[in-house]
């Protein structure tokens, strides 16, 4: 038994001229979204040359003087500019293996569980965190690692002898609570998406492989994984545009915005939040987004060209 | 025939895209069909003009009645300047995000607030328009209301914003439990200095127990120097004048000096001694909250008349205000929260005709800072005037509690719980203050805005932290004064003594 | 089940969604108890289990709000409803569209797509294209379309979906039968699709839940708050103020403001609506779909 991909007719090149009749349709179908992602997406995009103007509200967003690059200085010229880097780059990169890991993981579990009830109700409450917003889970994050009347100092450290730490003053624990906290807010979320493919794959291959006498784990192993893989390198295309943002709630009310943390906490979208509070200036917070949106599509095209040339027919584009 | 339903299909979806899209501007049509039926003889010739006012509100309280208060107004200024107001209730979340999209938008918009450090970042955008010509023409009660102090708001002699008459000086102290300070017999007129305070400290501490944090943070992520102030901060703390900028015009990093470094000893002190709460750099509670729990004694304060009421209000105790600072004044205080007219403003005459009123009008004030009356609130047998019986701030419908922002709030009556004579006493504390050399000095950062948006950074990574006494300053202090020096504050100053001596030399 | 190995494996599905399920649920469930606790009890002994303090302060300062809550609810459920409802037929569309792999430009296409997740003009100029030529704001449009409708995420999901999880037996014998694509779409692909389509349908119906920017920005006029906009509004407030725009007049104007528990209760409303619905949903991550008619 051979697994094909859905695929219209193939049509060879000398069809072309009777293909695009052929295809009317298809683009018919494809014209709302288009129209939509136009007047959303497209046309604000000449809000881009913001990031290189000096804004003046008597000339107007086109009649503002052009400043080069001088909007993106703040970014480099910081003596923090490597570590907002380093931590924004390191970070990301760990959440996307790891969330990755665990997105997939916890679907093929789910997929596991033959109870109609027992399922929805793991897949209701794993959903939770996702619902609620940084700015609550904080509330309870400074419950558990509050230095007096935190819940881990108080109740869980002295039961192996531990004297309380000062969880808000010392930067070396922050990537593991913050990377623990990001997957636990994802998880349920993420493994949605793959338990959607993993529910897609044809039941019958599942049965020949019983038939053949192989265990649940190795069918996981052998059909599953494989099968969900074109959805995890999309998933994995799709979040690298995302390399130089940071979710800003995690990194800014989490560490209850303490000074002390900065060297694991800070990334690039906090750097710009905090320096950007007191002055207001839309051309350098323009110029942040537009160096974020610069990395982020060199990575995306980057790694596309990479999936092309292995599997071609997973790449985006 | 199928393709027709295809094309027919993408056809209906793109359609109803657009024309969803496209929904009807019904909000305008609300407020212009209930201000015409009010509409009665105009006094001048003219259409009557409208005036977008729009209102900032950061806090607790209600504004579900805007509409009331906004016919209100109308019915009386219609008559005496031909024009109206629309009242748009703007969170101060996002209320400069707002102001913003506004203009960029063409958005009809005439009246803005503009905080203390936006002040500069605004005139030099030309956000908002120079107010001389207007002031002169229709401005006679603002001139006199606010006089000498449109200094603050003002840049190479044109006034740009008008300040909203509050506590143009200040005096820091700490606002301590009455209860407490009688239990252990100490009488605060002894207090005079914060060394004083180690003593208190000390003996509370004991008698109280472990659990007990006399001294706590004002207001989450601020520190002790933002209330107890002894310098000029020069809008942005970048470069300060010493001493409130009374007698000299050097302008120093606050965070080298010797009165810096000896605060701070003094705080880390206390800290360690257990005086101050353990969680103070991160802290999400502020005064109210924390002196409710009982396990608090004082905080620091801006010791203005009428303090100690607001202070009790929001505890729940009876609070003594020991001030141990002279009430100073410049600019950053006086300039703190002001209005201006937007750049857009299709009608400046109008809304200078407005912002008089404002600052002028007893009716126009105590309809945007109370409402209306025995609706909103009821006057009291002995002039003072409070929610009416059985209501408070969370069930009236107008109940924003920000009269200091509204314009002249030293015309208004009382509200309960006010001395009568608080806003001759806050008048008395603004005049005789000692003035910053300073005062009407405007810092304009534009030639070094990446240096501003770099200190600032550092200043969220060390401020709460070292000026709460939350850690050691003699590590602390080098380490902040070295990477301020690294982010380029140096540069900041020196650009900010040019103009600073500039502005001197054409005051003379 | 027929072998050991499977039955562990079972067990520790069960063993670790069980633990996974308690960590998630154990938090939200301190969060209930604090909006429960008297707030005094919350600032001096932090959170927990076992407050010392119950009191019911939190919901009887949140009642005030109830009147233009109700309404809030209706216009909350309205986008959500309306807007999942046509994001997901857009959204299904231009996914399928893009699937086709010969289609003579799909590459452009796709690209097209992807491009908009890469690149943004910004805030204000998207404010100024919605309200200037479309007149959107403070309607309850300002709701559903601004930045919400689409985004290239779901749209790729979807494609995936279409190239690798339906046969492509089933498409070309339907086309051999001669039916209409639009035909094949609707009768053939989408119920063969309800897995990702309830996926993206959570996906997007939760993003429109609790979206509150939309609001904030669009809106200046209270009669299209949505439930997030009336809630968030006190927090932002209160992050406002302590960001130190307002410099030492915070300490006043927070102290003045409601408390924790209240800021408990405040998310808790927000959440269970959501939690109420979402299992009547979950019936559509239909398991194992037979594809009966097809013969191999």
């Amino acid at each position: 038994m051979h697994m094909r991909k859905a695929a219209s007719i193939p049509a060879k090149p000398a069809k072309r001229k009777t293909s695009i009749k052929r295809f009317i349709p298809i683009y018919a179908m494809i014209l709302p979204g288009a129209v939509y992602l136009l007047i959303n997406n497209y046309l604000p995009m000449f809000g881009l040359v913001i990031a290189f103007k000096d804004i003046n509200f008597r000339k107007g967003i086109f009649g503002s003087e052009w400043v080069g690059l001088k909007n993106f200085e703040y970014l480099f010229t910081t003596s923090d500019a490597w570590i907002i880097t380093r931590n924004t780059l390191l970070y990301n990169i760990a959440f996307i293996i790891l969330g990755i890991i665990f997105g997939v993981t916890f679907a093929i579990l789910l997929n596991e569980i033959r109870q109609k009830i027992l399922l929805r109700t793991y897949q209701t409450i794993i959903l939770l965190p996702h619902l609620v917003s940084w700015v609550v889970i904080s509330y309870f994050t400074y419950a558990m690692l509050s230095v007096d009347t935190g819940m881990i100092n108080k109740s869980i450290l002295p039961l192996f002898g531990i004297e309380g730490i000062s969880w808000f003053t010392e930067p070396k624990y922050w990537p593991f609570i913050l990377t623990i906290m990001n997957i636990w807010k994802g998880f349920g979320f993420s493994c949605v998406v793959y338990f959607s493919s993993i529910v897609g794959i044809n039941k019958e291959y599942y049965e020949a492989a019983q038939l053949d006498g192989a265990s649940r784990l190795q069918q996981i192993f052998r059909i599953t994984i494989p099968m969900i893989k074109p959805t995890i390198i999309t998933l994995l295309l799709l979040n690298l545009g995302r390399t130089f943002y940071s979710d800003f709630g995690l990194f800014y009310q989490v560490p209850m915005n303490s000074g002390m943390l900065f060297s694991t906490t800070n990334v690039i979208d906090t750097y710009v939040f905090r320096s950007l509070m007191q002055i207001g200036n839309i051309g350098m917070s323009a110029a942040a987004g537009f160096y974020q949106s610069i990395v982020g599509f060199i990575m995306v095209i980057g790694a596309n060209l990479i999936v092309r040339k292995v599997s071609s027919e997973n790449a985006l584009f | 025939m199928k393709r027709f339903w295809t094309l027919l299909l993408a056809l209906v979806l793109t359609v109803s895209l657009l024309s969803g899209c496209s929904g009807s501007d019904s909000s305008s049509s609300d407020s212009s069909a209930v201000v015409s039926q009010q509409e009665s003889e105009p006094v001048d010739d003219g259409p009557v003009e409208e005036v977008v006012m729009a209102l900032f509100v950061a806090g607790a309280g209600n504004s579900s009645d805007v509409q009331m208060i906004e016919d209100a107004i109308n019915e009386i200024i219609v008559e005496k300047i031909n024009t109206r107001v629309k009242i748009e209730i703007i969170a101060g979340s996002n209320y400069s995000q707002q102001m913003t999209l506004m203009l960029t938008g063409g958005e009809p918009l005439d009246l803005m607030v503009v905080t203390g450090s936006e002040f500069p970042t605004y005139v030099g955008r030309e956000q908002i328009i120079g107010l001389n010509d207007l002031l002169d023409q229709y401005g006679a009660g603002i001139k006199e209301h606010v006089g000498d102090f449109l200094r603050a708001t003002s840049v190479d002699g044109e006034v740009y914003a008008v300040p909203t008459i509050r506590d143009y000086s200040r005096g820091g102290g700490l606002n301590i439990r009455k209860d407490l300070l009688d239990k252990y017999g100490i009488d605060p007129s002894t207090l005079e200095s914060l060394e004083d305070m180690t003593e208190v400290f000390q003996v509370v501490k004991e008698g109280e127990g472990a659990d007990f944090y006399p001294l706590v943070i004002a207001g989450a992520g601020t520190s002790f120097l933002d209330n107890y102030r002894t310098v000029d901060t020069l809008n942005d703390g970048n470069g300060v004048l010493l001493n409130g900028g009374y007698d000299n015009t050097d302008i120093v990093l606050y965070e080298e000096s010797e009165e810096y470094s000896n605060l701070l000893n003094l705080f880390w002190d206390w800290y360690q001694k257990g005086y101050i709460q353990k969680d103070i750099a991160t802290t999400t509670e502020s005064y109210g909250s924390i002196m409710r729990t009982g396990n608090a004694m004082c905080w620091f304060t801006n010791c203005k008349p009428g303090i100690q009421q607001v202070a009790e209000r929001n505890t729940g105790y009876e609070i003594e205000t020991v001030q141990f600072l002279d009430y100073f004044s410049f600019t950053g205080q006086v300039n703190s929260f002001s209005w201006a007219i937007a750049q857009n403003s299709s009608s400046p005459e109008a809304a200078m005709k407005f912002m008089n009123l404002m600052f002028s009008d007893v009716e126009v004030m105590t309809y945007l800072s109370y409402g209306l009356e025995d609706v909103h609130y009821v006057t009291q047998a002995d002039g003072h005037v409070g929610y009416p019986e059985g209501e408070d701030q969370t069930t009236i419908g107008w109940s924003l509690n920000t009269s200091w922002l509204m314009g002249n709030q030293f015309l208004l009556p009382n509200w309960e719980g006010e001395p009568l004579d608080l806003w001759d006493k806050q008048k008395a504390a603004n005049d005789n203050a000692r003035m910053s050399m300073a005062l009407g000095f405007v810092f304009d950062n534009s030639n070094v805005t990446t240096e501003v948006a770099a200190v600032q950074s550092v200043r969220d990574e060390y401020k709460r932290v070292v000026e709460n006494g939350a850690g050691d300053p003699a590590v602390l202090i080098p380490e902040y004064v070295a990477k301020l020096k690294a982010n380029g504050i140096e540069r900041i100053i020196s650009e900010k003594q040019s103009q600073l001596d500039a502005w001197i030399a054409n005051q003379n | 089940m027929n072998s050991s190995s499977d039955k562990r494996l079972a067990a520790s599905s069960h063993i670790i969604l069980i633990i996974a399920s308690l960590s998630c649920l154990l938090p939200f469930v301190l969060l209930v108890i604090g909006s429960f606790t008297d707030n005094n009890t919350i600032v001096a002994q932090g959170y927990s289990f076992f407050p010392e303090k119950w009191s019911l302060d939190a919901y009887r300062y949140l009642a005030v709000l109830s009147a233009p809550l109700i309404r809030a609810y209706g216009i909350t459920i309205f986008t959500t409803v309306f807007g999942t409802a046509l994001s997901l037929i857009i959204t299904a569309l231009i996914g399928y569209g893009l699937s086709f792999p010969n289609l003579p430009g799909v590459k452009y296409l796709s690209f097209f797509v992807v491009f908009t997740m890469l690149f943004n003009g910004g805030l204000v100029p998207t404010y100024v294209i919605y309200t200037q030529i479309f007149h959107i704001k403070n309607t309850i449009w300002a709701q559903i379309f601004p930045g919400m409708l689409l985004n290239g995420f779901n749209i790729m999901l979807m494609r995936s979906y279409f190239q690798n999880s339906i046969p492509a037996s089933i498409t070309e014998s339907a086309r051999i039968d001669g039916a209409k694509d639009l035909h094949i779409f609707f009768r053939i692909v989408l119920p063969l699709s309800l897995p990702i389509l309830a996926t993206i349908g959570l996906l997007t119906g939760v993003m429109y839940w609790n979206n509150w920017t939309n609001g904030l920005y669009y809106l200046t006029k209270p009669d299209y708050y949505n439930m997030q906009n009336i809630l968030n509004n006190m927090l932002n407030d209160i992050r406002y103020l302590q960001s130190g725009a307002v410099g030492d007049y915070a300490g006043d104007l927070l102290s003045a403001l409601p408390a924790n528990s209240v800021r408990m209760a405040i998310a808790i409303i927000g959440v269970i609506p959501i939690l109420t619905v979402y299992p009547f949903f979950q019936r559509y991550f239909v398991k194992g779909i037979t594809i009966g008619a097809v013969k191999e």
